[in-house]
């Protein structure tokens, strides 16, 4: 669990940053294979939401939304615009949190119940109360919702991609809903309706796991107050 | 500032709640909250013996990021330090990957960031490998390093390629010099397509690595 939260907090971070960097080579970078670099990140968005709305394995899915997070960054890396570029920045810093916050809370269910599948994983909102609010406040930050500061790369990734090309205007919003369409879906599939019956007891959420959780909402949520530590405006 | 302050301050409470047998957690752990608060500085570029540094404020930011998953990788496997005797190794590999990713993000060529990218993936390896939960990780584990070091290969060559073109390899080279445009077409094409094939595979992008 320990590396599949760095893999998914920093390692892919590594590689947004590698090719932020290798825009400083100028423009004529991602002159040419600009378009299909797009192409292949909103394709990678559409299909993976899709696809994430079909299954059934919390850590395949919160896996395929890092890969939807991931296509957004490199549309906004390539589309050369600043608002795009510091889209993707924040969005990197948001998605690493969230995401690695989402391992957590999934690491955690499976501690418990065993199993990782949602159709075992039911109806724990009756079960575990405060895992629920916690849970909701990370998957919220995920579907970019307000007050978190993946509300603010998402709107800012949408800007310089629809600058980039208006056809975008169609896509990228599709992208996007799906990616609510499936966040919303994990949460209720995993804690509304019934308890699944064969398992009668659970551990408690002790003050450490608590608080693990509670360090991956805190920046993201609060960074919003004072976003131009992060943000270069001008 | 004061968000910053009272994240780093709400986040390094948790340190204390590890078993106080590792003193080498908290000193590394001082040093992580250390950067916390480095994040406005903007030094610029620096040289020293070593390497040459190139500390801005987009680089900072990783750090930040990094440091603080960091740092809750070590306070969420608490049962590592009850039951298990390789604690210390442990977080030793996670303080070698924190240690690398620093370095990689403050480096000042392209080519230096190129080695630390690839370095960084040895104690990823080694803690998957080590502590991860289920079997198949082995078999992924191997498939995950030899898929990144494959697709980044052609850019190790390419950054040859460029340094012989236009003298030098830091990130500023290319505003002051000629950058790109010392290339024809047809070379900034492959430019293009293997310098981000090798961070495509690295941030899973739809059509590689799935």
């Amino acid at each position: 669990m320990a590396g599949s939260i760095i893999l998914a907090g920093v390692l892919l971070k590594l590689g947004g940053y590698g090719l932020m960097r290798l825009s400083y080579l100028g423009e004529s970078f991602y002159s040419v294979l600009g378009g299909y670099l797009i192409g292949l990140g909103l394709i990678g968005i559409v299909f993976v939401g899709l696809m994430c709305c079909r299954l059934n394995d919390f850590k395949a899915l919160v896996a395929y939304s890092s890969v939807a997070h991931m296509a957004m960054v490199i549309c906004g890396v390539i589309t050369f615009f600043l608002w795009g570029y510091e889209g993707s920045l924040i969005m990197m810093i948001g998605h690493g949190l969230s995401s690695s916050g989402l391992f957590c809370v999934v690491n955690l269910y499976y501690e418990r119940t065993g199993s990782r599948s949602f159709y075992i994983n039911k109806g724990m909102l009756l079960v575990l109360p405060i895992l629920t609010l916690l849970f909701f406040i990370l998957r919220a930050a995920n579907m970019a919702a307000p007050p978190t500061i993946n509300l603010i790369s998402e709107i800012f990734l949408m800007a310089g991609i629809i600058g980039f090309e208006y056809f975008m205007l169609l896509v990228f919003p599709i992208g996007s809903f799906l990616g609510a369409v499936f966040t919303l879906f994990m949460f209720s599939y995993s804690q509304h309706g019934r308890v699944y019956d064969s398992k009668f007891s659970y551990s408690n959420l002790s003050v450490r796991e608590c608080h693990v959780l509670l360090i991956h909402i805190v920046p993201v949520n609060l960074l919003v107050l004072n976003p131009s530590l992060f943000i270069e405006i001008g | 500032m004061m968000v910053f302050f009272l994240t780093s301050i709400f986040g390094g409470i948790g340190l204390f709640f590890v078993p106080s047998r590792i003193i080498f957690n908290y000193l590394g752990g001082i040093i992580v909250l250390f950067t916390y608060f480095c994040v406005f500085l903007n030094f610029g570029e620096f040289y020293t013996l070593l390497f040459s540094f190139f500390v801005d404020r987009m680089a900072n930011r990783f750090v930040f990021l990094s440091s603080f998953i960091t740092l809750l990788m070590l306070y969420s496997r608490y049962k590592i330090y009850k039951t298990s005797e390789f604690s210390l190794v442990f977080s030793s590999f996670l303080y070698i990957l924190l240690f690398t990713l620093i370095v990689s993000f403050y480096v000042r060529d392209y080519l230096l960031f190129y080695l630390f990218f690839e370095i960084s993936l040895i104690p990823t390896l080694l803690i998957i490998t080590g502590w991860g939960y289920q079997p198949e990780r082995l078999q992924a584990g191997l498939y995950f390093l030899f898929y990144t070091l494959f697709a980044s290969l052609p850019l190790l060559l390419l950054l040859v390629y460029i340094m012989v073109f236009i003298g030098g390899l830091g990130y500023l080279t290319s505003i002051y010099g000629s950058g790109l445009s010392a290339f024809m077409f047809s070379e900034v094409v492959v430019i293009s397509f293997f310098g981000s094939l090798a961070f495509l595979v690295k941030l899973p992008i739809f059509f590689t690595h799935l």
